[in-house]
């Protein structure tokens, strides 16, 4: 289908995981993703596949590692104090090396928070889905089209190196509708086929064991660092970035997700004014764009990062510019988004070359003059 | 086909029903400006219950410039995901006039519309009403006549009010073009034939040519809902 429909992101989420032959959801409802629950409770039952809403998120997230043990695409989708819940069970797919997908929807928090959006996540997406030494892949989508060819690298990148992947979006992009070109459906018995899946031996091989227990030291950290090997491969070629204006940029903003669109209107007020202001848009917030950022420091003086929180991405931009320039912030908490002018301000201060971490609540800033 | 892109103008009470991202808010906050215009600032209750975002509570900035009263949910604009409707939205309906019309920006499809449940008999009192589809052929769930027979079948069945009429309001967002309008027309023409339901008008983003000689098919409505960037 190439004719261009509008659809809400959660929908295009959810039409796009199934084009990638994801046929197995297994959730609980919460919002504000509820729709992409809905979309699939809908459509995967008239495909043969399988949508349960789970007694609770702990329950859902188990079901997606059995699923994903026997070797088909899966996915769950939840969003903040939900996929905290979830959090021992990736844990778990990571320990297993289990592919799945795990769409967050972050609401505000901590605790039951907000339903409105934020990115308060990142931490918890990039430092500790869950515990132990593991991560996931995490990409984060800026607009409704992305949200459906993210969902698609979600399971190839998950397949391919074994791990869970999670889409980190905000309540803005799940509910937000525009214009979307869906790609062409997989069929699911056309995937790669997983020789560690659990599909039964038929008497032709040695059983598969998938499973996160070790009892041995030795062989528990010989698992941890063949993951870690991977992990650090990972680091060196799936990096994505978006980079606007940055040849001349004397202040580069980094922003993601939605806060990225606000950014961009302010950079390109910005620009209008002959302001030397770009923009780096990380794409994949694990592993983190460093070397964009790397990159940048040559021409850059200084970074902008531009959140819904109180500063969590920042710190990945302090560590990708190791000292080299100073990084200032700027963001909103509690649900309420930034306007562009007030970007504007706080971009106007980084190129007078003032260093800063600003939230509203102590140092409102005066947009507009 | 009779269209007249006044209609709206002969109503008391409106009811603004559709599937999910049909653009109801939209068109039930133009045409609230409209008949502002005309010197009858309606009322506008927000009957949503099932989305806490893009909401006709959130233009409170553009509602106060027209002097439009808003009735939303007791916590629509809280962060409370709580369904709750505000009082006295009955005798809000009973009382629509044309001087004072009422428009009731209804939640999007069976589930949304289950909010008018409760107010069906204060919508039948009202002679002058009209329960209105709104249709984005270029929605997932609205691309076929069929679909949109199963969403009349359905919001008619959960509401107990019959749909009336249907108003097409085809878009893609910024990126509405003449073409993405005119390719509606025959999906519209056949869903009101088949399901016997007159179409009212046809929106059109102000300020795209409508072709001579069907002004009246084409109702000009501004993009009022917006994301924060834009």
């Amino acid at each position: 289908m190439s004719e261009k429909i509008l659809m809400k992101g959660n929908e295009a989420l959810a039409e796009a995981a199934i084009r990638a032959g994801c046929r197995h959801f297994f959730g609980y409802p919460i919002t504000p993703q509820s729709e992409l629950a809905a979309y699939m409770a809908k459509r995967l039952p008239k495909m043969g596949g399988t949508y349960l809403q789970a007694e609770s998120e702990v329950a859902a997230i188990n079901m997606v590692y059995g699923a994903s043990a026997a070797g088909v695409r899966v996915m769950t989708s939840s969003s903040s104090p939900g996929v905290s819940l979830k959090g021992e069970g990736i844990s778990y797919m990571i320990g297993a090396d289990l592919p799945g997908l795990i769409v967050n929807i972050n609401r505000g928090g901590p605790g039951l928070g907000s339903i409105q959006p934020s990115q308060a996540d990142y931490w918890m997406a990039t430092r500790a889905t869950g515990h132990g030494d593991g991560h996931v892949f995490v990409l984060a989508p800026s607009t409704v089209q992305e949200m459906a060819d993210l969902a698609r690298m979600a399971f190839d990148l998950g397949d391919r190196y074994r791990m869970p992947a999670m889409i980190l979006a905000d309540g803005l992009l799940g509910q937000m509708m525009e214009p979307v070109e869906m790609p062409d459906p997989i069929n699911p018995a056309d995937l790669p086929p997983k020789p560690w899946a659990t599909t039964g031996t038929k008497g032709e091989r040695e059983h598969n064991i998938v499973n996160s227990l070790s009892l041995v030291s030795q062989v528990l950290e010989d698992m941890v660092l063949e993951r870690n090997e991977r992990y650090q491969r990972i680091k060196e070629v799936e990096q994505i970035a978006q980079l606007e204006h940055t040849e001349d940029a004397e202040l580069v903003v980094v922003a993601y997700g939605a806060a990225s669109r606000i950014a961009r209107s302010a950079v390109n007020a910005a620009r209008e004014e002959g302001l030397k202001v770009g923009m780096i848009r990380p794409i994949t917030l694990w592993p983190f764009p460093t070397k964009a950022i790397e990159d940048v420091c040559a021409t850059a003086q200084a970074f902008l990062s531009v959140e819904l929180s109180t500063g969590q991405m920042v710190d990945d931009v302090k560590l990708a510019v190791s000292g080299r320039r100073p990084v200032s912030f700027f963001g909103h908490s509690g649900g309420i988004v930034p306007t562009p002018a007030e970007v504007l301000v706080a971009i106007k201060k980084a190129l007078a070359g003032e260093v800063f971490h600003i939230l509203p609540f102590h140092s409102k800033l005066e947009a507009g003059d | 086909m009779e269209t007249s892109n006044t209609f709206y103008e002969k109503y008391a009470l409106l009811v603004v029903l559709g599937h999910y991202g049909s653009g109801k808010t939209n068109l039930a906050l133009n045409l609230a400006k409209k008949l502002s215009d005309l010197g009858r600032p309606p009322l506008v209750v927000d009957l949503d219950v099932v989305n806490p975002y893009f909401r006709t509570t959130d233009y409170q900035e553009l509602t106060d410039r027209e002097g439009i009263e808003v009735v939303g949910p007791v916590f629509g604009n809280s962060s409370l995901d709580a369904p709750s409707l505000a009082p006295g939205i009955d005798s809000m309906i009973r009382e629509a006039s044309l001087q004072r019309p009422v428009i009731l920006d209804v939640g999007g499809d069976p589930d949304g519309a289950r909010a008018l449940v409760r107010y069906a008999p204060e919508i039948r009192s009202v002679e002058n009403r009209l329960t209105l589809l709104v249709v984005n052929a270029r929605r997932p769930e609205s691309q076929q006549v069929e679909d949109n027979l199963m969403m009349i079948g359905a919001i008619s069945g959960m509401t107990n009010l019959p749909i009336e009429a249907l108003i097409g309001n085809t878009h893609l967002a910024e990126f509405t073009t003449f073409e993405t309008i005119e390719q509606s027309l025959e999906l519209l023409e056949e869903l009101s034939t088949i399901s016997r339901l007159p179409l009212m008008a046809v929106t059109i983003p102000a300020g795209l040519t409508v072709p001579p000689g069907s002004e009246d098919l084409y109702l000009p409505i501004e993009r009022l809902v917006r994301t924060s960037w834009q």
